[in-house]
C-alpha cells in the first residue's frame, strides 16, 4: 500500500519533470556539468560561459563539477543525461582520446555539439640555453636519439600526443624524444628548469609566465597559422617544414539526440555569449585562445580532432 | 619607501577591508564544516572575484584560506573529523585533549602557533620570494623522491602503537594511493572495472570515514553512545594559559615555521606534508616523547605553525613564476591572470605597490585569525554540551554531505562507509590510522617521482645520487633509516635475551 | 584479546599476496625497467611480510613489548561512566541507513532520506520520538538550504521536489 503510493508519487514527480512541452525552452534552471575540478581552467571558462548563458536564456545555469576518472565520469554523465536540454556539459580534449586509448567507449558521436568556445594550440618549449629553434632541436634529437627527453603531461595526454604526432610527421620514430610522463604541467616545468629534461610540450598560456620570467622559451606552436595572441611564435610548418597542428579544445554540448529546436536555441545563445565583452575580456585575461565554432562546424571540428588525435595515438603506440 | 606608502594607501580602501572581513567569516564557516576544504572555499570565491578590484580579490582569497585552514582543525579536534589532510596529522592528538577537557586549549594553542607560522611565512615571502623561488626551481623529480622518503620516515614516528603496526598501516595507505588510473603508464590499477575508481579513492570521504565514522561505530559497539562526548571544556579568559604554553614550546614554533615555509615553497609538496613532517620532528626531538598520542600539545603546536607557514610559502613560486605550490594557489594564480596581474619576477618591479599590499594582506589576515579564530573556537566548544545521540546524528549528517560535496557523487558516500568500517576494524586490531593518511598523501609523490626519475635516467638507480641536492638528501635519508634499523636490531637482540623477565611484568 | 591483531595481520598478509599477484598482471612499458606494477609489488610484499610479523608477534612473547609501548597511550577512561551494553540495533540501522542513502539518494531526495535515517538512529539510542524527529528534520532542512543556496552543492530534492524545496 505504502509502496504503491510512493510509486504513484514518484511517477507523478517524474511526469511533471519530463512533460514540459518545449514550447518555451528553457522553463527551469539548466545544469552545466563540468568533468573537471572546481578551480581549474575548464571550470573557470565554464563558470563564465554559464553566467553569460544565463543572461541570454533568462533561467539559471548551474555549474556542477563531476570529477574523477580523468574526466570520464563527467563526460559519461553528460552523454547519459536526458536529452531535454536541461542537462548540458562542457566537453574537453580528452573526449577525443578515450576511445582510442581504450579507457572508455565514449566519443563525440555520443553528444549533440552546441558550440566550441576555446582552442589552445600545443607548443614546444625549451630552456633559454636550449636549441635556438625547432629545426635545431629536431636535428639534435635525430643525431642522438634518446638524448633529449620531453614532458608536459601524463602518457596519452594531449601534449604527449602532440609531440608523438610531430615526430611522426617529421619521419622520426617516436622514441627519438622519449616522453617522461608527469602528473600535469607543474612538475614537468619543474623538471625542465632543474635541467632534468630538455623539452616541455604544452599550450602557450601554461608557460607564459615562465617565458616572461626568462626561464623558458617557446620554439614553435602547432597551429595552421600563427596565433594572433602570440604573433612572435612561429608555427611548426614555418620552421621545420612539417605539416602538423594539434589543439586542446573546450566546448558546450548536450547528450545525443537533443531536440532540434532546443539545440538551435542554445547554439544561438552561445553565438551571442562569445561576442560579449565580459567573455572576451575573461578569455584574453586568462590567455585562453578564443575560437568559436557553431553547432555544425563544432561537429566537423570534433570529427577532425578525433582523426588527428587517432593518428597521434597510433604513432605513439598507445592505441588499443 | 614610496611603494610601501602606496601599498598602505591601497589597503586602506574600505572595500578591501570589508572584503577581508567577509571573506574571513566565509572561510571560517566553510573550514569549520567537516568535509569542506580550503580549496573548495577558494573555488566558491572565484565567481565573486569577477566583481571585485584586483587587490580585493586576492585579499579575499588570502583571508579566506588562512581562516579555512585554521578552522579545519576545529571539527578534527572536537569531533575527530579532520577538515584537511594537514590537520589529520594531529587530529587524534587534539581529540585526546578534548576528551580530557582541554579541547579549547588544544585549539587555542594551535591557533596561536598557526598565526606565528603564518606571519613567519608571510615575512619570508616579502623578503626573499624571488631568490627562494629560483632555488625551488632546481628541485627535480630526483630531489622530490628523497623528500617523499623523508616524509614516509615520519610514519614510524607518528604512530604510537609500535613500529610494525605503523609500517603495516603505512603500506595500507600506499596501497590505497595506487588505486586508479596510473599517471605514468595511463593504465588503470585495482579499479575492478569501476569508472568511479579510475580517478582513485577520493581522499576527503576516505578521511571522514576513517576518523568520524569509525568513532561512531566504536561508541555504538562499546556502549558509550549515550554518554557525554567529552568532558566539559575548560575555557578560561582569552588566551589565558596559552601564551605560557607557546613560550614553553617556542623551539617547536620556530622549527615548525621554518620547515613549513621551506616545504611550502616547493611546488607540489605543501602544507599537508609539512604538518606531518613537523609533527614527527616534534616527537623525535621532544623531551617527553612518550606523552605524544595522549593529548600532548607539543606536536600540535609545531605542526600548526608549519601548516600555516606552508600556506604562505606556497605563494612564493606562484607569485614569482606562476607555478602554484598547492591547489589553493593554483586557483589564485588563475584569478591573478584574470585581473591582469601576471605572476613573474617582473611583478616585483612593475606592480611593486600592489604586491606589497598583497603581502600586507597576508599579515593582516594572519593577525585577524586571532580574534576570529578565538570566537569560532568558543562557539564551537559549546557543541560538546549537546547530548551525544543528537550530536552523533548531526555529525553523521555532515559526514554524508561533506563526502558527497567534494565530487558531487554518491559513490563517495560509499567510500566513506567502507573506510569507516575498515578503520574501525584496524583500530580494534591495534593498527593505527594516521599512517594510512600519510601513505595516501605521499604515495603518488613517491611513486611518480621514482618512476619519472627512472625514465629520465634510463633505469640507472645511481642517478638518485648524481645531482648535488639529491645526493645530500639521499645520504640524509639513508642515515635516517639506518639509525632506527640498527637500534631496532639491537633492541630485538636485547629483547630476545630478556624475553623471560619481560613476560613477568 | 590477541585474536583481532592475529586475524588482521593474517588478512593483511593475504591481501599483500593478492596485490602482488594482481600487480604482476599489470602491463609493462616497453623499454623500461620500472612499470606501473613495480610499486604495487613492493607494497604487496610489505603487507605480506609485516602482516605476517604482526600476526605472529601477538602470539609470541613479543606481545609484551608492543603492549608496553602501546598501552601507555590509554586515555583516562576511569572517570567516564560505566559503558552500557552495545547498541547493536543502532549499529545495524546505521549501516543499512547509509546503504539505503546510497541507493535512494536521487529518488527519495536528501531531506526525506536523512530525516528518516537520523530520526530512527536517535530513537534507537533512546531519544524520544518527537525530539528525534524535530532535531533531524530541522537540521537536514538547514543543511540542505545551506548547501544548495550558499555552497552550490547539488543535493537532490527527490520526492519533495514538488514542494519547491
Amino acid at each position: 500500500m505504502k509502496l504503491t503510493r510512493r510509486l504513484v508519487l514518484a511517477a507523478a514527480v517524474a511526469f511533471t519533470i519530463s512533460t514540459p512541452a518545449l514550447a518555451q525552452y528553457p522553463e527551469r534552471p539548466i545544469t552545466l556539468i563540468v568533468p573537471w575540478a572546481a578551480g581549474g581552467g575548464t571550470d573557470a571558462t565554464a563558470r563564465t560561459v554559464a553566467s553569460l548563458l544565463e543572461q541570454e536564456l533568462g533561467k539559471p545555469v548551474n555549474v556542477v563539477n563531476r570529477t574523477g576518472g580523468g574526466g570520464i565520469v563527467g563526460h559519461t554523465e553528460i552523454a547519459n543525461a536526458k536529452p531535454d536540454g536541461y542537462t548540458l556539459g562542457v566537453i574537453t580534449t580528452e573526449l577525443s582520446l578515450y576511445h582510442w586509448l581504450g579507457t572508455s567507449p565514449l566519443d563525440y558521436k555520443n553528444y549533440t555539439p552546441i558550440a566550441l568556445y576555446n582552442t589552445d594550440a600545443q607548443s614546444i618549449n625549451v630552456r633559454p640555453d636550449g636549441p635556438k629553434d625547432l629545426k635545431e632541436l629536431l636535428a639534435k634529437a635525430k643525431e642522438k636519439p634518446g638524448s633529449l627527453k620531453a614532458s608536459g603531461a601524463n602518457r596519452g595526454g594531449a601534449p604527449h600526443l602532440a609531440m608523438a604526432g610531430l615526430l611522426n610527421a617529421s619521419q622520426m620514430p617516436v622514441d627519438t624524444v622519449p616522453w617522461i610522463p608527469t602528473d600535469g604541467i607543474t612538475p614537468a616545468l619543474q623538471l625542465l628548469t632543474s635541467n632534468a629534461i630538455a623539452v616541455v610540450g604544452t599550450t602557450i598560456p601554461e608557460v607564459q609566465s615562465m617565458v616572461d620570467a626568462g626561464e623558458v622559451k617557446t620554439l614553435a606552436i602547432m597551429r595552421a597559422e600563427r596565433d594572433p595572441s602570440f604573433p612572435n611564435v612561429p608555427t611548426v610548418k614555418e620552421v621545420a617544414g612539417v605539416d602538423w597542428y594539434l589543439s586542446s579544445w573546450r566546448g558546450v554540448a548536450g547528450p545525443k539526440d537533443l531536440p532540434a529546436d532546443v539545440a538551435k536555441r542554445l547554439s544561438d545563445a552561445m553565438a551571442k555569449v562569445v561576442q560579449k565583452p565580459e567573455f572576451k575580456s575573461f578569455m584574453s585575461a586568462r590567455k585562453f585562445g578564443m575560437d568559436y565554432a557553431d553547432a555544425q562546424s563544432f561537429g566537423k571540428f570534433l570529427s577532425d580532432a578525433d582523426e588527428r588525435f587517432g593518428t597521434a595515438i597510433k604513432a605513439a603506440g598507445l592505441a588499443k | 619607501m614610496q611603494t610601501l606608502l602606496e601599498a598602505f594607501r591601497l589597503i586602506a580602501d574600505p572595500q578591501v577591508i570589508v572584503t577581508v572581513l567577509l571573506a574571513s567569516i566565509f572561510g571560517l564557516f566553510v573550514g569549520a564544516i567537516p568535509g569542506l576544504t580550503a580549496t573548495m572555499a577558494t573555488a566558491l570565491l572565484v565567481p565573486m572575484t569577477f566583481f571585485m578590484d584586483p587587490l580585493s580579490s586576492i585579499a579575499a582569497i588570502v583571508a579566506c584560506t588562512a581562516m579555512a585552514i585554521t578552522a579545519g582543525d576545529i571539527p578534527g579536534c572536537l569531533l575527530r573529523i579532520p577538515g584537511t589532510p594537514a590537520s589529520a596529522a594531529y587530529t587524534d592528538e587534539t581529540f585526546m585533549m578534548t576528551k580530557k577537557g582541554l579541547g579549547a586549549q588544544a585549539l587555542g594553542s594551535s591557533l596561536v602557533s598557526s598565526v606565528i607560522g603564518g606571519l613567519f611565512g608571510a615575512i619570508v615571502l616579502m623578503v626573499a620570494a624571488p631568490s627562494l623561488a629560483r632555488v625551488a626551481l632546481n628541485f627535480s623529480s630526483f630531489e622530490y623522491f628523497w623528500l617523499a622518503c623523508i616524509g614516509l620516515s615520519c610514519a614510524a614516528l607518528v604512530s604510537s602503537t609500535g613500529f610494525v603496526a605503523g609500517l603495516l598501516s603505512l603500506f595500507i595507505g600506499l596501497l590505497i594511493a595506487t588505486v586508479g588510473m596510473d599517471v605514468i603508464s595511463g593504465s588503470p590499477r585495482f579499479t575492478f572495472g569501476s569508472v568511479q575508481l579510475m580517478g582513485g579513492v577520493s581522499f576527503v570521504p576516505a578521511m571522514i570515514g576513517m576518523f568520524a565514522i569509525s568513532e561512531i561505530l566504536y561508541s555504538l559497539l562499546n556502549g558509550t553512545a549515550r554518554q557525554r562526548f567529552a568532558k566539559p571544556q575548560k575555557i578560561t579568559g582569552i588566551f589565558h594559559g596559552i601564551l605560557p604554553l607557546i613560550s614553553k614550546y617556542r623551539t617547536n614554533v620556530a622549527r615548525g615555521s621554518v620547515i613549513g615555509t621551506i616545504i611550502g615553497i616547493l611546488p607540489g609538496a605543501g602544507g599537508d606534508i609539512a604538518a606531518w613532517i613537523t609533527y614527527a620532528t616534534a616527537r623525535r626531538f621532544s623531551k617527553e616523547s612518550q606523552k605524544f598520542g595522549t593529548g600532548h600539545p607539543e606536536g600540535v603546536i609545531e605542526a600548526g605553525a608549519a601548516n600555516n607557514a606552508g600556506l604562505s610559502g606556497a605563494w612564493v613560486p606562484a607569485l614569482v613564476f606562476g607555478v602554484p605550490g598547492d591547489a589553493v594557489t593554483a586557483i589564485a594564480v588563475g584569478v591573478l591572470f584574470m585581473k591582469g596581474i601576471n605572476p613573474g619576477p617582473r611583478l616585483f618591479e612593475t606592480q611593486g605597490a600592489m604586491l606589497y599590499a598583497v603581502f600586507m594582506i597576508f599579515l593582516i589576515a594572519n593577525i585577524a585569525l586571532l580574534p576570529f579564530g578565538w570566537l569560532a573556537i568558543r562557539a564551537a566548544s559549546k557543541i560538546l554540551s549537546v547530548p551525544r545521540p543528537q550530536l552523533m546524528a548531526v555529525i553523521l549528517l555532515f559526514c554524508i554531505v561533506g563526502s558527497f560535496a567534494i565530487n558531487n557523487t554518491i559513490f563517495d558516500i560509499g567510500v566513506m562507509l567502507v573506510f569507516g568500517i575498515l578503520a574501525f576494524a584496524l583500530s580494534e586490531a591495534g593498527i593505527p590510522i594516521a599512517p594510512i593518511i600519510l601513505g595516501i598523501v605521499l604515495g603518488p609523490l613517491l611513486e611518480q617521482n621514482f618512476l619519472t626519475s627512472m625514465t629520465i635516467a634510463d633505469g640507472n638507480l645511481l642517478a638518485f645520487f648524481e645531482r648535488p641536492i639529491a645526493g645530500v638528501l639521499g645520504i640524509f635519508v639513508l642515515l635516517l633509516w639506518s639509525i632506527p634499523l640498527v637500534s631496532a636490531i639491537m633492541q630485538v637482540s636485547r629483547h630476545v635475551s630478556h624475553a623471560r623477565p619481560m613476560k613477568l611484568t | 584479546m590477541s585474536k583481532a591483531p592475529f586475524l588482521a595481520g593474517a588478512i593483511l598478509s593475504l591481501l599483500g599476496a593478492g596485490v602482488i599477484a594482481e600487480a604482476m598482471r599489470l602491463p609493462t612499458i616497453p623499454g623500461q625497467t620500472y612499470g606501473p606494477g613495480f610499486f604495487p609489488v613492493l607494497i604487496g610484499a610489505g603487507l605480506l611480510v609485516f602482516g605476517a610479523i604482526y600476526a605472529l608477534s601477538v602470539r609470541r612473547p613479543m606481545q609484551a613489548v608492543i603492549l608496553l609501548e602501546g598501552e601507555g597511550t590509554a586515555p583516562d577512561e576511569a572517570e567516564e561512566t560505566v559503558p552500557e551494553r552495545p547498541f547493536y540495533g543502532a549499529l545495524a540501522w546505521l549501516v543499512t541507513g547509509l546503504v539505503a542513502t546510497i541507493f535512494l539518494w536521487e529518488t527519495a531526495g536528501f531531506v526525506l532520506l536523512m530525516s528518516v535515517v537520523l530520526t530512527v538512529f536517535m530513537i534507537l539510542l533512546g531519544v524520544r520520538f518527537w525530539h528525534a524527529g524535530l532535531v533531524s528534520i530541522a537540521s537536514t532542512i538547514i543543511v540542505y538550504a545551506l548547501f544548495i543556496k550558499i555552497l552550490m552543492v547539488p543535493l537532490p530534492a527527490g520526492l519533495l521536489a514538488p514542494l519547491g524545496l
